[in-house]
């Protein structure tokens, strides 16, 4: 490596331009493949977002059944974080370092001291519904920073947020957390608020809480408008994001694989635990057998977006059986023609998409990898 | 009457021959004309016109090699090159250009082998002389490297890129008080901007980008035109989160030097994520245009190509990728996307597999897969005795 830099140098004084930044081709991928007019993290549009409450006044039943969902819950503001409400002294010690989050009011504050200096700060912002966990956002110095600890409620408490090193780091701040660049910041509230991002630019103060209606149909202003008393009557102007005819990969890998890590993300990432893959569902449906672009394998088709996930394993058995023969006495027909299971005509996920335990997450993820699971079977990244 | 059509025929030819030699000297001359001018492009495209007339043309085979240098597209410089010695094996400076491009490409060994034959011709070309140290330095051979290099130094003193080689070549053959001063007297010889450049491209190596960043600015404050900075600082904004400000950076390098490959792609890169596919479209044709096998700016292409919901020529762009590069996992992650949407399963599941086999050995790779790489924990699959299977439902 160092004969490479001498050797770029050297190019450099010679006169001969060169790009010594080579490396940076490994990491080239990043992209999506379509281009979805609406972004469910960026509002490319312009248009202004009104909140769910406003689509309620006429889709009521879809917005009543959406609000109960995790997505809807994926930002809380720190007025309104029920973990932190519940929790008001939550405490965590890792070697010289004492953290505090004690709730004050309608704020939390977030304490972190090596026994001589205290670093203490307000959370903003708290990342994640909390079934699994929940992560905290402040600032620092005019960024934003992610907190170095995590609420998890399986241990109903804190501990270090996932990625993070167990090696207790030097400094006051890194103990209290992890800087974030531009992109970092966009992604975060991109993916778990709404309205929060138009282009490049960070819009707080519109910012809508979670994953709502507009999040994936795009702003609503202009199709309220067409409808509205007054309106100019072209229903054409407002019509929303049209997600009906995306195919089942475009669905996975280019709408919810925004947030959730599509098969190209996965693969830009240079360091990523392995295991950890499982928490990133569209790479892992990517690399299942069955994967095409049929909306059938889709994560809409499991996953009704405008309802809370659904809890237990044999609900999911019927998704499976849209493709799959029940027994080797049904006859094939034109939509159903993959082969019955040998084992068992019912709870098919809990043999081939196991749950896993992801490490530091103190969660199971399903691991959307379908797939024959035998007994011993080591983890397919 | 034979012997008339023959003479006739003869005297066609010959004047057809001085058309065509006319022609293409008229193309050489606007080629020279425009690389004098800086037009590199234009230049391109007189020698290729002059070459389809008379393609043994040892002038032009040789201006366009420098002209592709100057591109960036040093295979295809390289080519011409050999193709010129192939006509003059004993033309030194042609031979000289091919170590350079050999030297660019990083290919030690032939630009030594071809150094050395410059040499033996122009034992006194010290440009030739200094490249060949600079070749024996790389390949390892430091007592003749720096015999090499002391002997070009003793005659440019203030030749900073011999200083410089000179310098790490003493420090690598542990002559460090030499070696040191050496290094001392590049920093001080050097003049600021470039100075600055090569600190910030130091530190970016070294992943220093916040030292890099102040040195960068410092040298694009000093000379903005100074090529390469602009890249160099949107690279650095870019691996750092900072898209916007890396946006800027390569548009500043591209509106002072359009050729800049780097620029092109990456900016190229940023604007197809942005959903901007036109003018990425326009970055990425250039780019491309300069080095047509550079494997990144081929999958930023053939990205924006799916984008736009291309799917056949996505697929013959990656596939084309895949042949030069058989490990790219994350080409071969897209042409199995571009294979599902063309309903090419069978093609798709090939690729799984090979993503599969390529993504392990990536996996074994990286820091953090050790501890986990371990068979993994139980997994929850209910256990059934041996032999029991679960009855159909019946009816």
């Amino acid at each position: 490596m160092k004969n490479l830099i001498r050797l770029s140098l050297i190019i450099v004084l010679t006169g001969i331009v060169t790009d010594p930044f080579g490396w940076l081709h490994n990491s080239f991928a990043g992209g999506k493949g379509m281009v979805l007019t609406q972004s469910p993290t960026r509002n490319n549009q312009k248009g202004k977002y009104l909140g769910p409450q406003v689509c309620a006044a006429c889709h009521t039943e879809i917005v009543k059944g959406y609000l109960p969902s995790g997505m809807s819950k994926a930002l809380e503001g720190i007025s309104n974080c029920q973990i932190l409400a519940s929790h008001p002294d939550l405490k965590y010690k890792d070697a010289q370092y004492s953290y505090q989050i004690r709730r004050q009011g309608n704020q939390s504050i977030y304490e972190v001291t090596d026994g001589r200096e205290t670093f203490s700060t307000p959370i903003l912002y708290c990342f994640g519904q909390g079934k699994s966990g929940q992560t905290y956002v402040f600032k620092h110095n005019g960024s934003f920073y992610e907190s170095r600890l995590s609420f998890y409620s399986e241990i109903d408490g804190l501990d270090l947020t996932i990625g993070y090193a167990e090696d207790p780091p030097p400094a006051l701040i890194d103990a209290a957390g992890r800087k974030l660049s531009q992109d970092e910041t966009l992604s975060c509230f991109g993916c778990h608020s709404t309205g929060s991002v138009h282009g490049r630019e960070l819009d707080l103060e519109n910012l809508i809480p979670g994953v709502t209606c507009e999040s994936c149909h795009g702003p609503g202003e202009k199709h309220v408008a067409s409808f509205s008393e007054g309106g100019n009557g072209n229903l054409a102007a407002g019509k929303m994001e049209s997600l009906g005819e995306l195919d089942g990969d475009d669905i996975s890998q280019n709408l919810c694989g925004k947030c959730h890590r599509s098969v190209e993300d996965v693969f830009a990432l240079t360091n990523t635990n392995p295991l950890n893959n499982v928490r990133f569902q569209p790479y892992r449906m990517f690399k299942s057998r069955c994967y095409s672009t049929d909306r059938r394998i889709g994560c809409t088709a499991c996953h009704n977006p405008h309802e809370p996930t659904a809890e237990g394993s044999k609900i999911y058995d019927s998704k499976c059986l849209a493709c799959h023969l029940p027994d080797n006495k049904t006859a094939k027909s034109d939509e159903r023609t993959s082969p019955p299971c040998p084992v068992a005509s019912q709870d098919c996920v809990s043999c081939h998409m196991p749950k896993i335990d992801a490490p530091q997450a103190h969660f199971k993820f399903t691991d959307h990898r379908i797939r024959i699971v035998r007994n011993g079977d080591t983890f397919p990244h | 009457m034979l012997a008339t059509i023959f003479l006739f025929l003869a005297a066609l030819s010959l004047v057809q021959d001085r058309e065509t030699v006319r022609k293409s000297e008229a193309h050489f001359s606007r080629g020279v004309e425009f690389q004098r001018n800086g037009k590199l492009d234009e230049a391109r495209d007189a020698y290729e016109s002059a070459l389809k007339l008379i393609p043994n043309r040892i002038d032009a085979l040789s201006n366009l090699g420098v002209i592709y240098a100057r591109l960036g597209q040093y295979d295809l410089a390289i080519r011409n090159y050999q193709d010129a010695l192939v006509i003059e094996p004993r033309e030194s400076g042609i031979r000289l250009n091919l170590g350079i491009a050999y030297f660019q490409t990083q290919q030690m060994e032939p630009a030594r082998r071809e150094i050395e034959r410059v040499l033996m011709d122009q034992p006194d070309n010290m440009q030739a002389r200094q490249i060949y140290g600079i070749c024996l330095y790389q390949l390892g051979k430091l007592p003749d490297s720096i015999r090499e290099l002391e002997n070009v130094h003793r005659i440019q003193p203030d030749n900073i890129a011999v200083a410089y080689a000179l310098g790490n070549a003493y420090l690598e053959n542990e002559q460090l008080t030499e070696g040191k001063a050496m290094i001392d007297k590049v920093f001080k010889y050097l003049p600021p901007a470039e100075s600055h450049l090569i600190l910030g491209t130091f530190n970016a190596l070294n992943r220093q980008h916040a030292a890099a960043i102040e040195e960068l600015k410092l040298a694009a404050k000093l000379n903005p035109k100074l090529p390469t900075v602009h890249t160099q600082l949107g690279t650095i904004y870019l691996v750092t989160g900072n898209r916007d400000l890396a946006i800027e950076e390569f548009r500043t390098e591209i509106a002072n030097h359009p050729h800049d490959f780097t620029a092109n792609v990456r900016l190229g890169w940023l604007l197809r994520e942005n959903g901007n596919l036109d003018e990425a479209e326009a970055l990425l044709q250039r780019a491309l245009e300069y080095r047509p096998d550079d494997i990144g700016a081929l999958f930023q292409h053939a990205q924006l190509i799916q984008a736009r919901g291309q799917h056949e020529q996505a697929a013959k762009v990656l596939e084309r990728i895949i042949s030069i590069k058989p490990d790219f996992t994350q080409a071969y992650v897209v042409l199995t996307r571009v294979y599902l949407k063309l309903k090419r399963k069978d093609d798709a599941d090939r690729l799984r597999a090979m993503i599969d086999s390529l993504n392990e050995v990536e996996q074994k790779k990286q820091p953090g897969a050790k501890p986990f790489a371990e068979p993994p924990k139980a997994i929850d699959r209910p256990v059934r005795p041996p032999g029991e299977t679960e009855k159909p439902p019946q009816g």
